[in-house]
C-alpha cells in the first residue's frame, strides 16, 4: 500500500510543471542592426531590421547572417508552411520571404505591425486603426477600436493566435488582451506590473512573453496572470521574443543584438 | 546667340527652381519607439514631395526637405503631426533662399 501511494505521489508531481527560470546564455551581434521582430525557419533566425528596411537572417547553426533587402520598415515577423511573413508597417502591406506578396485580400489594412498565421487563418495587428483583422479561412473579422476599456486598443503592436485564442500586445495600454475568435473580449493581462510599451508577445503552453519596451525588460506570466520570471540583464529595449529549442530569443532594438537565454 | 544664352538661362533657372528645397526641423514628443517613429513617417508620406527624411528616435528629432517652390507651412507641419498622434514641441523651416521661420509650441 504504502509503495502504490509513492508511486501515485511521484505521478502527481511529475505532472505539475514546474516553471523553471531563464538565464543569460549568449547575444548575437548584429552590427548597425535594429530588430524588431523575429522568427525561425529551417534553423535560421529571421530578423527585421525596421531602420534599414531589410530583413536580418542568422544561421543558428553557423552563426553566419546575411541581408534580404527591399522591405518597408518591416516589423514583427511570421513563419508558417515554409513561409516568412513579413509586416511592411509603411507601405500598409504583408509581403513573404522571399516569394512576393501575400494575396488581395490583405489589400486594405493599414500600419500591419504584426501578422500571426496558421495555415488559412491569419490576425494582423493595424497599428493605427487600433484594430485587429481576423480572417477565419472563410470571413474577416475586425476586433476592437481606440481606448482603454477592456476591448479596446491604444495602438496594438503585435498579435499570436494561440488554439482558439488571440492575444493582442496592446502596446500604449501597457498590457495584453485576450480574445475568442469570435472577437470576444475575454481577459486582460499583465496591467499590475507598470509596463511602458507593451511592444511584443510570445504565448505558448507554460507562459506568456511580454517585452516592457521602455523598461527594457521581459515579464513572463502563467496563464492566470502570475508574474514567473522579470528578465532584464543584458536586454536594451526589448521588441520581440521567441522560444525555440530549449533557447529563448529576444530582439534588443536599442542594443543592436539579440540576447539569448537559456535553462541549463 | 543671345537668345540661345537666355534659353539656356530659363531652361537652369527654372531646373534650379524644381531641385531647390526647404530643410525642415521638428522637434516631437512622444517619439520612443520605432513604431511611434515609423508612423509619423508614414503621415508625413502623405506630402508627395517629402525627401530626406530622418528620424533620430532618441531625441524625438524629425528633419526632412520640401520643394521650396511648394512654401510648406508650419501650420501644415504642425497638423500633420498632430494628425499622426503626436506632440510637436518646436517646428523650424530653413528656406532655400537662406529666410528662416519657426515657432516653439511649448509656450
Amino acid at each position: 500500500m504504502k509503495n502504490i501511494r509513492i508511486i501515485y505521489l511521484i505521478l502527481f508531481l511529475s505532472s505539475c510543471s514546474v516553471y523553471q527560470d531563464w538565464k543569460p546564455h549568449s547575444s548575437i551581434d548584429l552590427g548597425q542592426g535594429t530588430p524588431i521582430g523575429l522568427t525561425i525557419l529551417q534553423n535560421d533566425l529571421y530578423l527585421s531590421d525596421g531602420n534599414h528596411q531589410q530583413l536580418q537572417v542568422v544561421d543558428l547553426g553557423s552563426g553566419e547572417i546575411r541581408t534580404v533587402k527591399g522591405f518597408d520598415r518591416p516589423m514583427h515577423l511570421e513563419s508558417d508552411e515554409g513561409t516568412v511573413w513579413v509586416p511592411e508597417y509603411t507601405a500598409s502591406r504583408v509581403g513573404s520571404c522571399c516569394a512576393g506578396m501575400i494575396d488581395s485580400i490583405l489589400n486594405d489594412i493599414d500600419t500591419p505591425a504584426s501578422i500571426s498565421k496558421q495555415k488559412n487563418k491569419y490576425a494582423i495587428a493595424e497599428f493605427y486603426r487600433n484594430e485587429i483583422t481576423y480572417f477565419n479561412g472563410t470571413k474577416t473579422l475586425k476586433i476592437g477600436q481606440k481606448g482603454n476599456a477592456n476591448g479596446q486598443f491604444s495602438y496594438p503592436t503585435d498579435v499570436q493566435l494561440f488554439g482558439d485564442q488571440i492575444y493582442v500586445a496592446d502596446a500604449y495600454n501597457h498590457r495584453v488582451q485576450v480574445f475568442d475568435t469570435l472577437g470576444n473580449w475575454l481577459k486582460t493581462l499583465a496591467y499590475a506590473q507598470g509596463i511602458n510599451t507593451a511592444a511584443g508577445i510570445y504565448v505558448n503552453q507554460e507562459a506568456i512573453y511580454v517585452t516592457d519596451f521602455e523598461n527594457s525588460r521581459v515579464l513572463v506570466f502563467d496563464h492566470q496572470n502570475q508574474l514567473l520570471q522579470t528578465i532584464s540583464q543584458g536586454l536594451n529595449k526589448p521588441t520581440d521574443v521567441l522560444e525555440h529549442d530549449n533557447r529563448l530569443y529576444i530582439t534588443n532594438f536599442g542594443g543592436n543584438n539579440v540576447s539569448v537565454l537559456s535553462r541549463e | 546667340m543671345k537668345t540661345f544664352i537666355i534659353t539656356l538661362a530659363l531652361i537652369l533657372g527654372t531646373t534650379f527652381a524644381a531641385w531647390a528645397q526647404d530643410q525642415i526641423t521638428v522637434k516631437v514628443d512622444g517619439l520612443g519607439c520605432p513604431f511611434c517613429a515609423y508612423g509619423l513617417e508614414k503621415k508625413f508620406k502623405d506630402f508627395k514631395a517629402i525627401d530626406q527624411i530622418k528620424i533620430k528616435m532618441e531625441t524625438g528629432i524629425f528633419t526632412f526637405s520640401y520643394p521650396a517652390s511648394e512654401k510648406i507651412k508650419i501650420q501644415a507641419i504642425q497638423a500633420k503631426v498632430i494628425e499622426a498622434g503626436y506632440t510637436p514641441t518646436r517646428v523650424l523651416i530653413k528656406r532655400e533662399d537662406g529666410s528662416q521661420e519657426s515657432k516653439d509650441f511649448t509656450h
